[in-house]
């Protein structure tokens, strides 16, 4: 890939004028789109301007880590990280990082670097998302399929088939089965959540997971809001915030 | 070439510095007036690189200056201060070394943590209170308050 752009990511004055004057050595035609010196400047940067090839990234900067970025903002430009420690290497890893300088910074080392990215044709280095995706594809996700409870003096299991809805009652989760009898689970519902089949069981509000086939009855209610009935369970009313209630026809009709 | 005499200054003090290192590291404890002139060099190097992200302020009693400190507990205690801190230009460090009438030094520091802050192993701060201990001399003392960081160091 032809490198065009670099933003530099410094908080020392000094170490940023020597970065460009080496750039300048180095790749006369480059054009450096801008120098930022903290977390919150860059992220800011990043978020009104296009994303540059590549980013010279100084690890401490004034107000924090640059790791902070991370955490703020995507970042699609490849990294460089620039540092006078070495302890963070492993961590740097983690992104878009083609290369990790130690300062004072040496001119055949940053010419390294920017080589390797010019050598590197587009996409070569997978995204986080595309190799999360890739992992998904090889291992498809598989759900809960039981639970084992403590039972008298021992264990028994009970199927996820067999449990119609879940609901937390003063902090407690309970499972609701086919049979009419309630389980006790330690799971919360967040948890639940993550580890049922979507396509089976929806999160319709703070209280109810509810199986697709629990549902007796879809009312409308006030304020766009739904009203559920349950089958086997004719008692419980069940209303989904009108926010939520797309998302619950949608899961319904697919 | 640009800065030429920013180059010279900049090598004198880093010279001063890595001298008082190599003289005096092995040193029990030295005179506060020598830790001070090696703590200005360091003190010039940092704020030629961090520029006004960072204030300091001292003030010294002249009669503290004869009195003994365990070399480099100073600095160490200002580098930890820079290192856990921002030091932006909007909001700089403020870090004043001052003595009192109890034959202490108080090195205060303003609290601004870091963003994304790294976990401190607290080697720096316990191996000055060693020192100090192995001396048979009390160890500094701590303050903490919301915005504030001290350090009373006392003078030997």
């Amino acid at each position: 890939m032809r490198l065009n752009t670099v933003l530099i990511i410094e908080d020392e004055k000094p170490n940023a004028d020597r970065l460009k004057r080496l750039l300048q050595q180095v790749r006369p035609h480059i054009q450096i789109v801008s120098t930022q010196e903290y977390v919150s400047s860059t992220v800011e940067w990043l978020q009104t301007n296009q994303q540059p090839d590549l980013i010279l990234m100084d690890i401490r900067l004034s107000d924090g880590l640059c790791f902070e970025i991370f955490n703020q903002i995507e970042v699609s430009s490849y990294i460089v990280f620039t540092t006078a420690y070495d302890e963070y290497a492993i961590k740097a890893f983690k992104y878009n990082s083609i290369g990790y300088l130690l300062k004072p910074i040496k001119q055949n080392e940053l010419e390294d670097a920017l080589y390797k990215y010019e050598q590197m044709s587009r996409g070569s280095l997978l995204t986080a998302d595309a190799i999360e995706g890739l992992i998904d594809y090889l291992h498809p996700k598989t759900y809960r399929k039981r639970f084992l409870l403590p039972y008298r003096d021992g264990y028994k299991t009970v199927l996820t088939e067999d449990i119609l809805y879940f609901s937390s009652e003063w902090g407690n989760t309970k499972a609701a089965l086919r049979s009419n009898n309630f389980e006790i689970l330690p799971q919360t519902l967040e948890e639940l959540e993550k580890q049922l089949d979507p396509q089976l069981f929806f999160r319709v509000n703070r209280q109810f997971i509810l199986h697709i086939d629990a549902i007796k009855g879809i009312f409308k209610h006030f304020n766009g809001k739904l009203k559920v009935e349950l089958k086997y369970y004719p008692t419980i009313e069940i209303l989904i915030s009108r926010d939520k209630a797309n998302a619950f026809k949608a899961w319904l009709d697919y | 070439m640009k800065n030429q005499q920013l180059g010279y200054e900049y090598a004198e003090n880093f010279s001063e510095v890595y001298r008082y290192v190599l003289l005096n590291s092995s040193r029990n404890t030295i005179a506060l007036k020598e830790e001070l002139d090696f703590l200005e060099a360091y003190i010039y190097m940092t704020k030629k690189r961090l520029e006004e992200g960072i204030i300091f302020d001292l003030d010294i009693d002249s009669s503290s200056l004869k009195k003994e400190i365990p070399p480099m507990t100073l600095q160490l205690l200002v580098e930890n201060a820079i290192k856990h801190n921002q030091t932006s230009k909007l909001n700089p460090l403020h870090i004043s070394i001052i003595s009192n009438q109890q034959r202490e030094i108080r090195i205060t520091n303003t609290r601004i943590p870091l963003i994304n802050k790294p976990l401190s192993s607290g080697v720096g701060l316990n191996n000055i209170g060693h020192r100090f201990e192995l001396l048979g001399f009390p160890k500094p003392q701590i303050e903490i308050t919301p915005s504030l960081y001290t350090v009373i160091v006392p003078l030997l």
